[in-house]
């Protein structure tokens, strides 16, 4: 049976609980399905600064009380986000979820208070400055933008320095007041609870929230396999990712997506590991899988000398063609088992399993007990592989991106 | 939940905290040597020794070793820190006595081949050019190196002149002398019980031994009293503080705890308040504490753009020393709850648990239940936190900038 029971509020407002009887503890929170592919280019950054904002104050709460209330409850507590969405969560003994949802609900209608909006703005710029000197987070900014260069969801998370500085508030009121809706938001409760007190607590605090939009209305993003190089004297090494074109994360193709990207990427005991790392052409070679609503990729990253750039490369490149047709089913399992363990393990895990939640909400993903995580690994094979890469094929065009020292690279493929 | 300590005959330390219903287990193996044994001349040995360690053994290579904890499912890690180098496994629990088996088999016979010396040695040097695209990471590194000097101040990857030193004989001799039962604990968390373990570990481990225990040299820490600029052409400039502090089993040890967390840590804490909240001087601002064998410290990273730096400094500073004076009652309990709320979360899975116990086993010899640091947190009082501060002023103190520019301000 399904620990997945859901409620839907009149207003709109949806909400999952996920039991884990193990555990003495709650995590609970909000997904709003609003990210930075909901914002018009010259307000990028717009739902991040909002989600900051969030804490900054209510019609019951200044700042300063929102922070010792929250620290009252000596809850784990954060919030993100990324191209889908954005999420709000706090953690703790299962005792204090109602009082969180209070103040999370509260939180999720901020007054975005007129003056800490300039002090946080600076706060922003900090975090787009220490983002700057991280060249390999920065470099996946760069990889999307490069993957789908006519479509929202390419655009940078955090902003720029432009567009948060002149980011207004009357403009994150109206981007707010549209996107916090209660038919485009979703409560999430996983851990030990108990269901009736959560739902009315969620009904006292949320019940009167009015409508707004909900969803988005954009075409599917469109893969561009291009090479863009930015050169960074203040760099040390060569930071280089490339992308191949991946089913979205809603389907069910996915976990294969996910497989393959283990068997190609892990960071130890891969084929990227044996043939790159161990060759010492890179301290780090690892491929994932990024998925997107309606979009997905497999990246592998690099951190490489500058030197040896294009022959590390022209070994990944060699080692993803590689695949196809040869998939060892001895080291397929292994990273199967692996998997599978990871699941098991999150499964113990109340935030863990609220961000997978999340995760699979904000891509429209089924949502998957650990016995239907553990299946669907299970059921991957050289078959499905076969197949897949006949869809989805690791030996065209990549989206590159090389970030570093080196000014261009002698790419041939 | 009781915590059960074991030692064998031949000194290995065995802590197990069975959790009920959990379906996975954490062992973590800590062996109490670390960067500080290095030769001065071969500074990483320790970690290339860590490294290579999985690079094969007299019946498996390198893929093979791989292999064998990968057909397991085990989620590996390991680290070399100062005093101490740790292997970690999270696996399910029917696989501990295969898990055992293998880390057994690579402790006692890995063969550290030449090859293999090699191209971890490169792979180190690479790192540590890595490190300057990571500046946080590298003011701590230069921070503790600053505060602490030899040997406690030792960055674990070593250094380009010292890495060249080392060879594939001197990595084996090195392995050989320091991989002693007496030095070794291992603590398991998770869904597995006492009897199993025990009877596992005295099974494969409870032949080892047969040398004299080595001399262990004890390490004070004493902070120096200096600034330090580096200069980097970075966007934000990084600073980092250090402090003394008292160790893990020291008597105030708790009141420290709750010392630091009116300090950083929450939304509500002092310097989140002051330096990011109402300034918005940072995004990231933090204090944290850190054990050695003899002492502790704390710890203060903050990140600033360039100009803004001697102003946020200064307000840290400001913090800092405020301390001492001002604390209140509600500070207090609040600290004392988010220390406590910890306990229920990351502190209540298997890899919190093992992690804690292999911590408090190897600082002060024993180990506390979730409910004994509940207990040790509720009992601090406005008192102890003064007397903790008198005893450990903030002072002196290492203060290291990473960034374009030195202070104008001076310390």
């Amino acid at each position: 049976m399904s620990p997945f029971t859901s409620h839907t509020l009149d207003n709109g407002l949806t909400m999952i609980f996920e039991a884990i009887p193990r555990i003495n503890s709650a995590a609970v929170g909000f997904f709003a399905n609003t990210g930075s592919r909901d914002e018009v280019p010259e307000q990028a950054g717009i739902s991040h600064f909002l989600e900051h904002m969030c804490f900054k104050g209510t019609a019951k709460r200044d700042w300063r009380q929102l922070s010792l209330d929250i620290d009252d409850l000596g809850a784990t507590w954060n919030a993100y986000t990324w191209w889908e969405g954005t999420a709000y969560f706090h953690w703790a003994q299962s005792e204090r979820a109602t009082q969180s949802i209070e103040i999370l609900a509260d939180m999720m209608r901020s007054t975005i208070p007129a003056d800490e909006f300039d002090t946080e703005k600076k706060v922003i710029l900090e975090e787009i400055a220490m983002y700057h000197d991280r060249p390999d987070a920065l470099i996946f900014d760069h990889l999307i933008r490069t993957a789908y260069p006519d479509h929202p969801v390419g655009q940078s998370v955090l902003g720029t320095e432009e567009t948060v500085g002149a980011l207004t508030r009357e403009q994150m009121i109206e981007y707010f007041d549209r996107r916090y809706a209660p038919e485009n938001m979703t409560f999430i409760v996983t851990g030990r609870f108990n269901r009736d007190e959560i739902i009315a607590a969620v009904e006292d605090s949320c019940g009167d929230w009015t409508s707004g939009e909900s969803g988005r209305d954009q075409p599917n993003p469109v893969f561009s396999g291009q090479t863009r190089v930015f050169p960074r004297d203040n760099v040390t090494r060569e930071h280089v990712t490339l992308a191949f074109p991946a089913p979205s994360a809603a389907s069910t193709e996915a976990i294969t997506a996910e497989m393959l990207s283990a068997y190609l990427g892990a960071s130890t005991n891969s084929r990227l590991y044996w043939a790159v790392v161990q060759n010492s052409l890179a301290d780090e070679a690892t491929a994932d899988f990024a998925g997107f609503s309606d979009a997905g990729l497999i990246y592998i990253y690099l951190s490489v000398d500058p030197a040896r750039t294009d022959e590390a490369i022209e070994v990944v490149l060699q080692e993803c063609r590689g695949l196809h047709g040869d998939i060892d089913t001895d080291a397929l399992g292994r990273a199967k088992t692996k998997a599978a363990t990871s699941v098991v393990c999150a499964g113990e895990h109340g935030l863990h399993r609220f961000s997978q939640l999340v995760d699979d909400l904000s891509c429209g993903a089924p949502l998957r007990t650990l016995d239907e995580q553990i299946e669907e690994i299970r059921a991957v094979n050289a078959d499905t592989i076969a197949r897949y890469l006949s869809s989805y094929p690791l030996d065209g065009e990549p989206a590159l991106v090389a970030l570093g020292p080196r000014t261009e690279l002698a790419l041939t493929h | 939940m009781a915590v059960d300590i074991v030692e064998m005959n031949n000194g290995i330390r065995v802590v197990i905290e069975p959790m009920e219903g959990a379906k996975s287990a954490v062992m973590a193996m800590r062996f109490g040597f670390g960067a500080k044994d290095d030769p001065l001349d071969r500074l990483g040995m320790a970690r290339v020794a860590e490294d290579v360690l999985f690079k094969g053994t007299p019946s498996r290579d390198a893929r093979e070793v791989f292999d064998a904890f990968d057909t397991l499912g085990v989620r590996r890690g390991s680290t070399t820190q100062v005093e101490h180098t740790q292997f970690q496994a999270q696996f399910l629990p029917e696989h501990f006595r295969s898990v055992c088996e293998l880390y057994e088999e690579t402790f006692s016979t890995a063969s550290f081949p030449d090859a293999e010396v090699e191209i971890t040695k490169t792979l180190t040097l690479e790192e540590l050019k890595r490190l300057e695209d990571s500046p946080i990471q590298q003011a701590m590194l230069l921070t503790f190196k600053a505060a602490l000097g030899e040997p406690l101040g030792r960055a674990p990857m070593g250094e380009p002149e010292t890495l060249e030193q080392i060879t594939s004989a001197g990595v084996r001799r090195f392995w050989t002398e320091q991989c002693r039962p007496e030095s070794l604990i291992f603590s398991i968390a998770g869904g597995i019980d006492r009897e199993t373990v025990v009877s596992t570990i005295e099974d494969l481990f409870g032949g080892w031994g047969g040398d004299p225990p080595l001399e262990q040299e004890t390490h004070t820490v004493t902070i120096a009293d200096r600034l330090v600029h580096h200069e980097k052409e970075s966007e934000q400039a990084h600073i980092g503080i250090v402090f003394g502090s008292v160790a893990r089993g020291h008597a105030l040890y708790y009141p420290a705890q709750v010392a630091i967390a009116i300090l950083s840590g929450s939304g509500s804490s002092r310097l989140f308040t002051e330096v990011r909240e109402k300034r918005g001087l940072a995004y990231s601002v933090s204090a944290f504490y850190r054990a050695r064998r003899n002492g502790g410290l704390i710890a203060l990273y903050a990140g600033t753009t360039a100009e803004r730096a001697d102003e946020t400094l200064k307000v840290c500073r400001n913090e800092i020393d405020r301390l001492a004076e001002d604390v209140t009652e509600e500070e207090l309990e609040r600290s004392k709850t988010i220390l406590k709320g910890g306990l229920f979360t990351t502190g209540d899975l298997p890899e919190g648990r093992a992690g804690s116990l292999v911590e408090d086993l190897f600082l002060d010899g024993n180990t506390r239940t979730l409910q004994e640091i509940a207990d040790g947190v509720s009992a601090v009082t406005l008192d102890q936190i003064t007397g903790y501060l008198q005893t450990c002023p903030p002072t002196p103190q290492t203060v290291v900038i990473l960034g374009p520019n030195p202070l104008t301000g001076g310390p």
